[in-house]
């Protein structure tokens, strides 16, 4: 074995022009297909925990009908029994109480369409980091009457903290919700539409003014890995699915995963594209290889070398232009992707406002992952597999004779 | 004659020269279709953008966009629509008075943007009429009628004939509002366009505002192809004291996508032409190097390098020349056919209507893309002929020709 890989090695550099510049293509096309991937998986990352923190989580009980009309009437009850039942679960790190609902905000003049979400202010914290987006003011707490301003709302309505602000809405059962707030804090969230529009106050409070005690329109579930969802949906379903619209974050935002489904089946695409590209160079090389080695192939067989040893000679051959290719490809990517995992770049301009319109923040940040290494090894190695089928027929074919006559 | 010989040089090794030429081929073929693909995504985004709100070109009066108050509204709009239609590109104007509102139904309530409409007017202008799904855009008889879309319907649980309430701010910023009664539901291709606007005529409310005539925003439609920017220009100079908006500008997310669609399609495609360079310089470095002693034979007998050099220059460009018609012709073939067809994406339809993108895509390609493809190949041809040509130059005949 160790001779057929010192003749395969030296073969290949008995003409080093050649396989320099094939290896390089490799080397090129990994490097390339890293990179990029690297960076589309990372955004899908990105965008995907910063809906599931900010919005959705991971898991949301409503009650039975709620996503599909989002009326107050579709709410549910929130016990304690209910949240130490899910809390309980193996898995879960966060139960998140919240009641969501429209409502149009008077202040002055001034009168305007509002979100109005009730949360449980340390909770709610725990999980979409919400005080770290204040700007002025303080950050509510649980049983407070004051209320959390979004900034561009804020600067709509012309309210700064302490300002009060007329809050006028439907509640549960068609009651009419109306009052009076003050306003403690104003939070400046990266998404244009939401810092328009949000408005946040306690869970009692929200209780309060819709007039629906101990009822919430959802109940977000954190779990410590997204590895664990399945399990821990199928526990609830099994246990609260009778009672409860269990819903994972996949479901909640349909439109998310696909769009980021057709997003990542355009990247393979133009992948796949290059690397058939870099497989007809692979292939062309290979098969200029076997024509001008013919002769020489024609006399090892005279001088009694059996098809088979030259035919595993050039398997090694191809084989080692592949791996020493994307072998290349993946150590110099590995400190690159690092470095770029660790500074993200921060989009500015057009590309920001873009990104900021469909409600993330203006990053791309990198992924490393093993997997994504191992896939273009393999990637690789199968199109070295597919062009040394060439030279195999051409030698299984050779006639002696023939080939040295011609 | 050094033409000749290169195009000629190129068939001696049919095999070789073929597996550079279908490379390129198909190299070409597939990125091209692609990127065809998302031209015509990112148009189609565009398109459906400007035909259900956008249009082409928005007039408000200054001090409208930042607040959205109704209290600041256009003082002559129908002066301003007469002024502005001589303009040849134009192809229609629609006056609209557009303000935030709540819509409550006995269900539920949402934030909604309500634009007051004339139908006649406005269906000239976008293509809301052709996108109703249930009940007719205008043509009834109820008192106060409003069209709105699949998504807010079912958000608000109503149906055709139901009654809304809708609440907003008059000119004086009093609370005001009314009932009205849905005539039409619309779907268009955008999802998150459904779920947020409503249609009503424009002198219903006026009633409720208790005003006369009164317009917050002209929309203008242009010809398609017509270049949007010098026409805001011109109507800047009939209207200097309005604020006068593109698409582009009002919504600088889709002139994102128009700016990157083209720009990344042209990264990608100059990645896949570089992978290709390694390919043909390779396949013409063996064909110089199988050659050297013709190569030698031909310098001994008085053949200059210069046309040594043009010579392989020429059997690279003509190699990769190949392809590349080769493969726009392919290209052509398939896009003529997929403009039959169209592609079903209908398997992502939810993806792709949050951001208005139809099911059936018809692929297209701009011309200039063939051009500017063109121009690149020869380009990487060049580049990946220099190498094997100067190791041609650098061959000693005396040596060589010993060997």
């Amino acid at each position: 074995m160790n001779m057929y890989f010192i003749l395969a090695w030296r073969n290949l550099w008995r003409n080093s022009h050649r396989t320099i510049i094939t290896v390089s293509s490799i080397f090129f096309a990994v490097l390339l297909v890293l990179f990029t991937r690297s960076m589309q998986l990372g955004t899908y990352e990105h965008i995907i925990t910063s809906t599931l923190s900010v919005y959705t989580g991971f898991i949301q009980l409503h009650g039975i009908g709620y996503w599909d009309e989002r009326s107050l009437e579709n709410s549910m009850l929130l016990t304690d029994s209910l949240t130490g039942q899910i809390s309980r679960l193996q898995h879960v790190t966060a139960v998140v109480p919240r009641i969501e609902t429209f409502a149009l905000a008077s202040s002055g003049e001034n009168t305007t369409g509002v979100t109005v979400t009730g949360i449980d202010p340390q909770k709610e914290d725990r999980m979409s980091k919400l005080s770290e987006k204040l700007v002025k003011g303080h950050y509510i707490h649980s049983g407070c009457t004051g209320i959390l301003v979004a900034k561009g709302l804020s600067e709509n309505l012309r309210l700064s903290p302490g300002d009060s602000v007329v809050l006028l809405s439907q509640g549960y059962h068609g009651t009419n919700a109306a009052g009076l707030y003050y306003v403690n804090g104003i939070v400046d969230l990266p998404v244009p539409d939401l810092n328009q529009s949000m408005v946040y106050m306690s869970l009692d409070a929200a209780q309060y003014f819709l007039s629906m005690y101990s009822r919430v329109t959802s109940v977000a579930v954190m779990i410590d890995d997204p590895d664990h969802l399945s399990s821990v949906e199928k526990k609830l379903k099994d246990s609260l699915g009778m009672k409860y619209e269990i819903m994972n974050w996949r479901e909640m935002v349909p439109e998310l995963v696909q769009s980021i489904e057709i997003d990542n089946a355009g990247g393979i695409i133009m992948l796949g594209i290059l690397y058939v590209v870099i497989g007809f160079g692979i292939f062309g090389t290979v098969m200029m290889m076997t024509e001008e080695r013919k002769r020489e192939f024609a006399i090892l067989l005279a001088v009694g070398m059996k098809k088979l040893r030259i035919q595993l000679m050039i398997i090694l051959e191809t084989m080692i232009i592949g791996l020493v290719g994307v072998v290349c490809g993946i150590l110099f990517s590995i400190p690159l992707l690092f470095y770029m995992k660790a500074h993200p770049i921060h989009l500015s301009g057009t590309a920001a406002e873009a990104m900021l319109k469909y409600g993330f923040e203006p990053l791309i940040p990198f992924l490393v992952d093993v997997s994504l290494f191992l896939k273009q090894l393999i990637a690789v190695l199968v199109i070295a597999a597919i062009a040394v089928i060439y030279p195999l027929w051409t030698i299984s074919r050779l006639k002696i004779s023939k080939t040295l006559h011609a | 004659m050094v033409t000749g010989i290169a195009w000629k040089n190129i068939w001696r090794n049919k095999t070789r020269s073929l597996i550079i030429i279908s490379a390129i081929a198909i190299g070409l073929c597939c990125s091209l279709l692609s990127s065809s693909i998302s031209f015509a995504m990112g148009e189609q985004m565009i398109q459906s953008a400007i035909r259900t709100r956008l249009s082409d070109i928005q007039i408000h009066n200054p001090k409208f966009t930042k607040d959205k108050n109704i209290h600041f509204f256009i003082a002559n709009a129908a002066d301003i629509v007469n002024q502005i239609e001589k303009n040849p590109k134009l192809v229609a104007a629609s006056k609209r008075v557009t303000i935030n509102a709540m819509v409550s139904s006995p269900a539920s309530a949402a934030g909604v943007l309500v634009l007051g409409i004339d139908p006649g007017e406005e269906k000239s202008i976008s293509n809301i009429n052709n996108s109703i799904s249930k009940g007719n855009y205008f043509q009834t008889d109820l008192r106060y009628p409003v069209v709105l879309g699949e998504k807010l319907a079912s958000t608000l649980d109503v149906q055709l004939g139901s009654k809304i309430v809708l609440t907003f701010q008059d000119i004086s910023g009093e609370l005001t509002g009314g009932a009205f009664r849905i005539a039409g539901i619309f779907r268009t291709v955008s999802s998150e366009f459904d779920r947020s606007n409503v249609f009503v005529l424009a002198s219903d409310l006026w009633d409720l505002l208790q005003t006369d005539t009164l317009y917050t925003e002209i929309a203008v439609l242009l010809n398609r192809g017509a270049n949007v920017d010098s026409a805001a220009q011109s109507i800047r100079k009939i209207v200097p004291d309005m604020k006068v908006d593109t698409w582009r500008t009002l919504a600088p997310e889709l002139s994102y996508i128009e700016e990157t669609t083209s720009v990344s399609l042209f990264i990608f495609m100059g990645v896949i032409l570089m992978a290709l360079t390694f390919g043909t310089t390779n396949s013409m470095l063996m064909a110089v190097l199988e050659r050297r002693r013709e190569l030698g034979m031909l310098m001994a007998v008085g053949m200059s390098g210069k046309s040594i050099f043009l010579m392989i220059v020429l059997e690279t460009f003509f190699l990769s020349l190949t392809g590349a018609l080769a493969g726009l012709a392919f290209t052509l073939i398939f896009l003529i056919l997929l403009s039959c067809t169209g592609i079903d994406l209908s398997y992502f339809a939810k993806g792709l209507s949050e951001y208005g993108i139809a099911e059936i895509l018809f692929p297209y390609l701009p011309g200039f893309m063939f051009a500017a493809v063109t121009i690149m190949v020869i380009i990487t041809a060049i580049i990946s002929a220099l190498f094997p040509a100067l190791k041609a130059l650098r061959l000693r005949p005396a040596q060589v020709l010993r060997m």
